[in-house]
C-alpha cells in the first residue's frame, strides 16, 4: 500500500463516496476494543461538523433566519457538493448563497441574506489599502479633473437585492422577529465595505450605485458629474471619502497616483 | 531502518521562553488594555496571513509587547501532493514581518488533489512515510531558511501498514530532517487512550533535546475514545503527563491552546499559573534561562 493510494482512498471516502468504505477499512486497524468503523466515523463526522461550524460562523444571520434544522440541511447539501479548496476555514462558503438560490427557489430572500452575511465577512479582512486624502485632491489641475477617476477600496463590494433582505437582516441583528419576505417595488443595490476595522453596509439609490459601478469600471468622475448636479456629485465625493470607500485617484497623466492618508500595507 | 540514537548530542533548542497562550480575538482588547502575565503568544499563521483588517491591526499592536511563535495548520507535510511553494513564500514573507521565535506545523496530511479536509490526519508509520516527510521538511527548511518545529497530532485511527510506533516515527523524522519538535502532551494523552499505549513510553522515546515547545490543552471524553477538542481546561492526567515530561526533557517553552468555549483571559492566565507550578515542581535544580528581550518594534 503506498502513501498515495492510502490518502486517495481515505479522502474519497471522507468526501462522501460511501462505496469507498470497503476499500478503506482494510487499510485500518481495530484496537483497544474500538472498531475501525468507529474510528473512521470520527473523521467522517468531524469533516462535516467543521465545515458546518464554519458556515454557521459566517452566515450567522442566515442561520438565525432559517433555524437550526433548515440551516443544517442547507449546510449539509452545500458541504456534500463543495469540498474545501481553502487553507483557512474562514474562506469556505463563497458559493453558499448560490447553493441557497438553487436549492430554495421558493425563498429567494434567503440567498440574499446569505450574500449580505458573506459580503460583510469578506470586507472584514479584505486587503488594506491607502485611503484617499482629500487634501491631495487640491493638488489636481483642472486638466487632471477632466480625466480623474477613483480607485475603490479593496473591501468595497456591491450586490443588488430584489427582496427585503436588508430589513430581515436588521430585525435579526436586533433580535426581533424578522418581517415576512417581501419583494421590493424595484431591485435595490447595496454597498458593503470596511471602515475603522468594522464591516459596514448601506443601501444605494440607483444613481449612486451607477456612479460607483462606473467608477469601479474606470470611468472618470467628470463623466459621472455630467449626470447629476454639481452639489450631488460633491456630496457623494465627500461621503465616499469620509466613509473610507476610496483608495486613490487616477488621472490621464498619473495612471496610478494614490493620495494617501494611511499607507499601512503588508 | 536503523533508528538514530537520540539521547546523546547537544541540546538543539532555542532558550526556554517561559509560558504562553494562543492569541485569540476574544482577548485582543485585554492585551491592548494592560500588560498580561503571559511570557509569549502563539498565533495561528493562516489566520493572519491575510492582507488587511482587524486581525492584522491587532497583531501589529500587540506584537511589540510579546514574543510570538507562528503555528501553522495547513502545510500538510505528509501529503503526497506537492508542497505549495506559493504558501511557503507567503509564510516566509509573513515571518519576516512578524519575526517569530520559531515556526511550527503538524506531522500530518490535510488533503490531496488540491482539497483541504480541515483535519490533521495521521500518517502510517512506515519507512516510505519517513522518507517522504523528511524530504519535505528539508525543502521547507531550505525555503524558510530556518529549522521547522513539527507537532505530533491526536489520532483516532491506526493504519495496518505501520511498522513502528508513533514516537519512533517522530524520532526518525526529526533526526533525519534535523528539525525540532512541538510536543503536544494532550495529543499524546489522547492518542495513548485511543490506541492503548503508555503515554510515558512515548515521552521516553523521543529526543528531548529537540523539544522546542510544548502544547497543553483540554479534550472531550466520549466514553469509548477521547477527542482533542481544545474546549475545556487541561485535564488532570495531562497535567501529570506534563510533569513527567518536564522531568524527562527539562524546561521547554509551554503554552495552553484554547480554541473553543474560550473563557475570559484571566481564567486562562490562572490555568497558566497551574502550568508554571507543575513545571517548577518538576524541574527541580534546573535554572530557568532568561527569556530573550522583546522586540521594540516590528518591521
Amino acid at each position: 500500500m503506498t502513501l498515495r493510494h492510502l490518502q486517495d482512498s481515505l479522502q474519497t471516502y471522507l468526501l462522501g463516496e460511501a462505496e469507498e468504505r470497503s476499500r478503506v477499512l482494510p487499510l485500518l486497524e481495530d484496537g483497544r476494543g474500538i472498531s475501525r468503523e468507529l474510528r473512521l466515523h470520527v473523521y467522517h463526522h468531524a469533516y462535516r461538523a467543521r465545515l458546518r461550524e464554519a458556515l454557521g460562523n459566517v452566515f450567522e444571520r442566515t442561520w438565525s433566519y432559517l433555524g437550526d434544522v433548515e440551516f443544517a440541511a442547507a449546510s449539509t447539501r452545500h458541504i456534500e457538493a463543495h469540498p474545501s479548496i481553502w487553507r483557512n476555514l474562514r474562506d469556505y462558503g463563497a458559493d453558499f448563497p448560490a447553493t441557497l438560490r438553487a436549492t430554495m427557489p421558493e425563498d429567494p430572500e434567503v440567498a440574499e441574506l446569505a450574500t449580505m452575511d458573506w459580503n460583510l465577512h469578506i470586507a472584514f479582512d479584505a486587503p488594506n489599502a491607502p485611503l484617499l486624502d482629500p487634501a491631495g485632491l487640491a493638488a489636481l489641475s483642472e486638466e487632471d479633473w477632466t480625466s480623474a477617476g477613483f480607485v475603490l477600496h479593496p473591501s468595497v463590494s456591491m450586490a443588488i437585492f430584489e427582496w427585503n433582505a436588508l430589513e430581515v437582516w436588521h430585525a435579526i441583528d436586533q433580535k426581533k422577529t424578522p418581517p415576512p419576505a417581501r419583494r421590493l417595488p424595484q431591485p435595490m443595490a447595496h454597498l458593503f465595505w470596511r471602515s475603522a476595522l468594522a464591516s459596514r453596509f448601506r443601501s444605494l439609490a440607483d444613481a449612486e450605485y451607477a456612479a460607483l459601478r462606473d467608477l469601479a469600471a474606470g470611468a472618470a468622475f467628470a463623466a459621472i458629474c455630467e449626470r447629476v448636479t454639481p452639489e450631488q456629485a460633491g456630496a457623494w465625493l465627500r461621503a465616499w471619502i469620509a466613509d473610507e470607500l476610496l483608495s486613490g485617484v487616477v488621472t490621464a497623466t498619473a495612471p496610478a497616483h494614490p493620495v494617501t492618508a494611511d499607507a499601512k500595507n503588508i | 531502518m536503523t533508528m538514530p540514537r537520540h539521547h546523546d548530542g547537544p541540546d538543539q533548542r532555542e532558550p526556554h521562553q517561559g509560558f504562553g497562550l494562543g492569541l485569540r480575538p476574544k482577548h485582543y482588547q485585554d492585551f491592548l488594555d494592560a500588560p498580561q502575565s503571559v511570557d509569549w503568544l502563539e498565533i495561528i499563521s493562516e489566520n493572519y496571513m491575510i492582507q488587511g483588517g482587524k486581525p492584522l491591526a491587532m497583531l501589529d499592536a500587540i506584537r511589540p509587547d510579546y514574543p510570538v511563535a507562528m503555528h501553522g495548520v495547513s502545510m500538510s507535510l505528509g501529503s503526497v501532493q506537492e508542497l505549495d511553494r506559493d504558501y511557503l513564500a507567503r509564510l516566509k514573507q509573513f515571518a519576516q514581518r512578524i519575526q517569530p521565535m520559531w515556526i511550527s506545523d503538524h506531522l500530518c496530511w490535510t488533503g490531496v488533489h488540491g482539497l483541504n479536509l480541515h483535519d490533521l490526519f495521521p500518517l502510517p508509520y512506515t519507512e516510505e512515510a519517513v522518507r517522504h516527510v523528511v524530504a519535505r521538511i528539508r525543502q521547507v527548511q531550505d525555503t524558510l531558511e530556518r529549522r521547522l518545529v513539527i507537532e505530533n497530532v491526536s489520532s483516532y485511527l491506526a493504519y495496518a501498514d505501520s511498522v513502528m510506533t508513533e514516537w519512533e516515527f517522530l524520532t526518525a523524522i526529526s533526526e533525519e530532517a534535523d528539525c525540532l519538535l512541538l510536543l503536544d502532551v494532550n495529543n499524546i494523552y489522547v492518542s495513548s487512550v485511543n490506541h492503548g499505549f503508555d503515554a510515558r513510553t512515548f515521552i521516553d522515546g523521543i529526543p528531548g533535546r529537540r523539544v522546542q515547545q510544548i502544547h497543553l490543552a483540554g479534550h472531550s471524553n466520549m466514553g469509548e475514545y477521547i477527542i482533542d477538542t481544545h474546549d475545556e481546561p487541561i485535564a488532570d492526567p495531562v497535567f501529570d503527563l506534563y510533569g513527567y515530561t518536564c522531568r524527562r526533557i527539562g524546561a521547554a517553552s509551554t503554552m495552553i491552546e484554547r480554541d473553543d468555549n474560550i473563557p475570559p483571559l484571566a481564567e486562562l492566565i490562572a490555568e497558566l499559573g497551574r502550568v508554571r507550578q507543575v513545571a517548577s515542581e518538576n524541574l527541580a535544580g534546573e535554572t530557568r534561562r532568561a527569556p530573550r528581550p522583546r522586540l521594540e518594534a516590528v518591521a
